[in-house]
């Protein structure tokens, strides 16, 4: 697979600020990719769902994920690493919150990694675009 | 390598107005931070204090069944009779009530006890035993001790007693007032060394005490609720408040970097992220003032006649709610209700602003308000036509902040409201699911019963209070 190809990023975030400024982070460089955005953990669910049906299969390259949601957050990481079709897709959760007990039900789940969204504007630019050079550029999904 | 300025590169320059609106815009960033950070950790002293509370609070109900249940006889001297050393230890310390842990105490136990100076006058009283001196005890503080026992029968709580107690001599004892058993502790404070000199009188109701074993856990229970509630506020709080400054700083930073590459065109849309923050930061700071003076004071009842309070909601709030949308059952409107007005008013508005959200949507919505007498409570619902709660998100409504209409512009207060203002009167709130498919939320309050004219008809009282 091509690093110039589009890849597609899954943004789960209810904040419609913080989504702005996380798609317009992942938008920037040189690795181009697109964002979609969902604001609840069912509208993901559904989404997945639609896109694993899909002929032929279409995937999220990357799942980013707040785990405060209207609705329950933990389902659509219950459904990513239980499904076998969607199990190789990575999950980073984002979050504001820097609760123990957070990060502990991440891992629980398996998330990919647990990240707490940094209250410096630079840093969370510079967060957004380490974890895309990563997950979509080293971490390497052509197997 | 090129160490000057080509003469062709283009030359930026930004007007001394936007430089001017990002120093401003770092500036309440940082205000708002400092902000977040001394209300958490106003929190976080509050709950240790509360944590202090409940410790002393355990120490002194695991002594005071000893004293309460020792003795089978009365008004023995000190050297006989142990002084208590449960409340009065505390109340030594604390000789003139004040904000502390002795007034939190004496405020959970079926307690009253008051400080008296030399010429017997009362100084300072707190605490709650309903009818014992058939006053309130806030009215004694100034009165001189022969008018407030001039309504207790007992000798051992007499005017000899106190002098007595003034030269040095402490009593303690159980006696019989009104048919009921009391335990009472009349402490010199002159020989224990402290700078106040007088009396300190306490007395605890030794019936209600011998049920210790059943009201204890309900105490402590309380108060393992209210310790969990500070711990969820301090950890939303933290969480809620540093969204909006996630936005803030965001945002700036991309003013900024924008205005040192010359890019101009996406400045406007940035500063309008940016005031909806400062906004959002705004209207939860707003929301938890508010919320954090429901309870810090006793609610001010009065009888509220619910039917006319619900068309006060409607009519005074055209622009947010219908008020032909509202529709009221019967004994809805007869009923009255013994509450404070303000808060009952304000518990209703969020109930009705609730509906009309998530209901069916204007100019569809119907919302249904019924209230019944069932147990010892009141009743009011709540009903809209809308979508419903799902059985697992029932309990996180009630959360602070808790949203789930991702595309809702409240607070997500509302609830946490609702559910404060109803346990402030004794009682409690939750949602149900409506019968035409719609959400029931319900507050119940306790039915009190007052001896006004304007009370509840005879048949809607309940058979325990009509007995």
């Amino acid at each position: 697979m091509s690093n110039q190809q589009e890849r597609h990023i899954l943004l789960v975030e209810d904040n419609a600020a913080h989504a702005k400024l996380a798609s317009l982070a992942l938008t920037q460089g040189d690795l181009p990719c697109c964002v979609h955005n969902v604001t609840t953990a069912s509208e993901a669910i559904a989404y997945l769902h639609e896109n694993a049906a899909a002929s032929p299969p279409t995937a999220p390259d990357l799942v980013i994920l707040d785990l405060n949601l209207p609705d329950d957050a933990t389902e659509v990481l219950h459904l990513l690493k239980h499904d076998l079709k969607l199990i190789t897709i990575p999950v980073v959760v984002l979050t504001t919150s820097q609760s123990r007990g957070d990060f502990e039900k991440s891992c629980r789940l398996f998330a990919n990694s647990h990240l707490i969204k940094p209250l410096d504007g630079a840093r969370f630019r510079e967060l957004m675009a380490t974890l895309k050079h990563y997950w979509l550029s080293i971490h390497d999904q052509t197997i | 390598m090129l160490n000057h300025a080509s003469p062709e590169a283009p030359k930026v320059i930004v007007s001394t107005e936007i430089w001017l609106i990002l120093v401003i815009l770092c500036a309440l960033t940082v205000a708002l931070g400092a902000f977040a950070i001394v209300l958490t950790l106003q929190l976080r002293k509050t709950t240790q204090r509360s944590r202090h509370t409940k410790q002393v609070f355990n120490e002194k109900m695991n002594k005071i069944p000893e004293q309460i249940t020792s003795p089978g006889h009365r008004s023995l001297p000190a050297s006989e009779n142990r002084v208590s050393d449960a409340p009065s230890a505390t109340m030594h310390a604390n000789a003139k009530f004040g904000a502390n842990d002795t007034e939190r105490l004496i405020g959970l136990l079926p307690a009253v006890a008051w400080t008296l100076n030399e010429d017997l006058q009362i100084t300072s009283a707190l605490g709650r035993i309903e009818s014992f001196l058939e006053t309130n005890i806030d009215n004694c503080v100034g009165s001189h001790l022969s008018e407030v026992l001039s309504r207790v029968s007992d000798g051992f709580l007499s005017v000899a007693t106190h002098k007595a107690a003034l030269t040095g001599e402490s009593r303690t004892g159980v006696f019989i007032h009104r048919g009921r058993p009391f335990h009472g502790s009349i402490t010199p404070l002159v020989p224990n060394g402290y700078d106040y000199t007088g009396v300190l009188t306490v007395v605890i109701d030794g019936a209600a005490m011998a049920h210790l074993d059943e009201t204890s856990p309900r105490l402590r229970a309380i108060l393992d609720q209210r310790e969990h509630e500070m711990e969820r506020l301090i950890h939303t709080v933290s969480h809620d408040l540093k969204t909006p400054l996630v936005s803030l700083s965001g945002f700036s930073e991309y003013v900024t970097r924008d205005l040192q590459s010359g890019r101009t065109d996406r400045i406007p849309d940035f500063v309008e992220e940016i005031r909806g923050a400062v906004a959002d930061m705004a209207r939860l700071t707003d929301e938890l003032l508010a919320y954090g003076r429901i309870g810090q004071s006793s609610p001010q009842l009065e009888v509220i006649d619910l039917g006319k309070l619900v068309d006060e909601i409607g009519n005074s709030n055209p622009g947010i709610f219908n008020r032909e949308s509202l529709h009221l059952n019967p004994n809805a409107i007869e009923l009255h209700v013994i509450a404070d007005r303000e808060l009952l008013q304000l518990a209703l508005w969020h109930l009705f602003h609730n509906a009309t959200t998530h209901g069916h949507g204007e100019p569809n919505t119907q919302i249904t308000v019924q209230a019944s007498l069932s147990d010892g409570y009141i009743r009011i619902e709540v009903e809209d036509n809308g979508k419903g709660i799902a059985e697992k998100h029932r309990e996180r409504v009630f959360e602070l902040f808790s949203q789930l209409n991702p595309n809702s512009t409240g607070a997500g207060m509302g609830l946490a409201i609702v559910r404060r203002i109803a346990r402030c009167h004794g009682g409690d709130a939750g949602v149900a699911p409506g019968e035409g498919g719609g959400c029931k939320a319900w507050v119940t309050l306790p039915h009190r019963v007052t001896h006004r004219e304007d009370r509840a008809p005879r048949s809607e009282l309940s058979a325990e209070e009509n007995a």
